[in-house]
């Protein structure tokens, strides 16, 4: 019987770990728009001096939009903005929305009793965290709380370099 | 020091030396093969370890442990056989955390090796805060539960790191001490300390099981005896042939030279022909030698002969006689006895150097009247003279004696003193003896002088022969 509670449960977490956790935002139009970057294309020579956690970022994500690069841009819900400019901690629902604009993605952070929550989409709201590795909310995880040094309660708190406007 | 020789001395010196060069040498040896040794396997684990100093210093730079936990690098160090540990310790680049993971082989795990001081804490009460939202009949609970479970994992994940890095603290203590590569020759074990390339700085220290170099230790060891033993066998070939090519000409010469000093030939000098030192040591004998032996013949002369007369002196009267005997041996001997008539008078009279020349032309016509080669004059000493003739009769010696009377006579060097004959004249006593074994000259040069008192008592200036 504990063997196939237990073999339940782990089933259950690998299903909870591979789907999107946080809820598709459907008022992205409301929030603001706080940050605009790019994630460059797969032929861009990075300057020396970028940061290993941005390196990472671009070597995850530079296949995106068939290796041509995306626009990246983070909209923030207007009761959140105060929140996310001290770096949270940041009270219960949607935190963060980056969209790469060249391409039909959607990542969403959310927040429950101050931890964090993710989720991949497509514009129409459809969870495609399965569809890439790199989608997948075990890497989300991974990636913010891997690097905790720039990840500070589940949003970037490193400032856009140049090579990113 | 003294007692040994010269062969074992300078085969024990050089022996000394020998073995003190081989076994510098080997020393030598031995430390620059290890050297090498541990100078390539360093090399060989630094460039081995690229992979993992990269990944090591992005970790380090975002205080990212994930990164570390994968699996595949994990495995990554697993395949590394001769990894058994590894701590990455350093800053983070933003926020400069202390940073630091362990690595255990024989766990097959790597982990955590810091955390913030309230972390436990932290995470209790955000655990307690989520069951507080499930209470709420609004709340999405599957969202809490899945909060709920991660935040459970992350305090296992947490009492489980504190536990494993106390447990690697005792174990790894001694081997990471150091922030240099070095090498524990007592466990066989190679700390290597490389540095990380992120901002802030980092370091990354690994064991490795370097068990092998026992082994290889063993071989050259083994390798270097066995080379030293050879060079060391070739060494006593070589002293011993050197040695005794130094010591057997001088062994030689010093033989040579102890033989009878007169009968030795400079021309027969051994390793005279060597055109080394001992050749050179060996000519300079010869030419000793040779100076030497002139110096003796030199001598003999002036021994055997009287200055004034040039005649033989008494010194060599015995020794021509033997020679005379040896030689003559088929003639009978006669004996001359001469003495100078008056002649204290005659120096008194014309002085000593009158004398000495008178002295001098009596030698000579004693030694002119002398015809055969086995005849001899000597001076015995003031003006008394002595001929040892070869002679077959009595007739013959009284003849020879004659002539010389004859011939002093003749010179007609005046002498006053000599009352009688009014110049230099000399009285002569002369004895034969038949040739025989054991013939005295000393007797017969006394039976001589006894002839000569005749011919003294007889007025002088004749020849009286013993009868």
């Amino acid at each position: 019987m504990i063997p196939k509670v237990i073999l339940a449960m782990v089933l259950l977490g690998s299903y909870l770990w591979a789907a999107s956790q946080a809820t598709f935002p459907k008022n992205i139009k409301s929030m603001v728009l706080v940050k605009e970057s790019v994630i460059p294309g797969k032929d861009v020579v990075l300057p020396k001096e970028t940061p290993m956690f941005l390196q990472e970022t671009v070597k995850m994500y530079n296949w995106i939009n068939k290796g041509q690069g995306t626009k990246l841009n983070i909209f923030i819900p207007k009761n959140k903005l105060a929140q996310y400019k001290k770096h949270g901690p940041y009270s219960d629902g949607i935190t963060a929305v980056a969209i790469y604009e060249d391409q039909d993605i959607i990542f969403v952070t959310e927040h429950i009793a101050g931890q964090p929550l993710y989720g991949v989409y497509s514009r129409k709201g459809k969870d495609i965290s399965g569809s890439h590795p790199s989608l997948s909310i075990d890497t989300c995880y991974r990636c913010h709380e891997g690097y905790a040094d720039i990840c500070k309660n589940g949003t970037c708190a490193v400032p856009i370099i140049g090579a990113f406007k | 020091m003294h007692r040994y020789s010269i062969t074992t001395k300078v085969f024990v010196s050089h022996l000394f030396l020998v073995v003190v060069l081989i076994a510098g040498l080997s020393y030598r040896h031995y430390n620059d093969q290890i050297e090498r040794y541990i100078e390539s396997i360093t090399q060989f684990h630094s460039a081995s370890s690229y992979a993992i100093v990269s990944t090591c210093s992005d970790a380090i730079a975002g205080d990212n442990y994930a990164n570390l936990q994968m699996r595949e690098f994990v495995n990554q160090l697993q395949h590394n056989d001769k990894l058994l540990m590894m701590v990455v310790e350093g800053r983070s680049d933003y926020s400069s955390n202390p940073y630091k993971a362990y690595y255990d082989k024989t766990k097959g795990e790597l982990w955590r090796g810091v955390y913030p001081a309230d972390f436990e804490k932290q995470t209790l009460q955000q655990i307690t805060l989520l069951k507080k939202h499930l209470s709420n009949p609004s709340a999405d609970k599957v969202k809490i539960e899945f909060l709920i479970a991660r935040l459970e994992d992350m305090k296992r994940n947490y009492m489980h790191d504190i536990q494993m890095s106390t447990q690697i603290a005792k174990k790894s203590e001694p081997l990471l001490s150091t922030t240099d590569t070095r090498v524990d020759f007592e466990t066989n074990r190679l700390t290597l300390a490389l540095k990380t390339d992120n901002q802030n700085g980092g370091t990354i220290s690994m064991v490795f099981d370097i068990s092998e170099i026992e082994s290889i230790r063993k071989r050259i060891l083994h390798d270097i005896v066995l080379e030293s033993l050879i060079a060391l066998a070739l060494s006593l070939v070589v002293l011993g042939l050197l040695s005794a090519n130094i010591v057997r000409p001088i062994k030689r010469l010093s033989e040579y030279l102890r033989g009878d000093f007169g009968r030795l030939n400079p021309n027969d000098v051994p390793s005279k022909e060597q055109s080394d030192e001992i050749g050179m040591l060996a000519g300079s004998f010869s030419q000793l030698l040779e100076q030497m032996q002139g110096y003796i013949s030199q001598l003999e002369q002036l021994s055997k002969n009287d200055p004034l007369t040039g005649l033989f002196n008494r010194r060599a009267f015995e020794e021509v006689f033997v020679h005379m005997e040896k030689q003559l041996a088929e003639y009978s001997i006669g004996m001359l006895y001469l003495d100078i008539d008056h002649f204290k008078s005659y120096n008194d009279t014309y002085g000593h150097n009158a004398g000495d020349i008178a002295l001098q032309k009596v030698a000579k016509a004693i030694e002119s009247s002398l015809q055969r080669k086995g005849d001899y004059a000597f001076r015995l000493g003031g003006e008394e003279f002595a001929v040892i003739l070869s002679a077959e009769n009595e007739e013959k010696v009284l003849s020879v004696a004659e002539r010389i009377r004859e011939s002093v006579e003749n010179l007609e060097i005046e002498h006053n003193g000599n009352a009688r004959y009014r110049h230099v004249t000399i009285s002569i006593g002369a004895c034969f003896e038949p040739y025989h074994k054991g013939i005295n000259p000393k007797v017969l040069l006394e039976r001589a002088d006894k002839a000569l008192y005749s011919a003294k008592a007889d007025g002088r200036n004749r020849v009286s022969i013993s009868s």
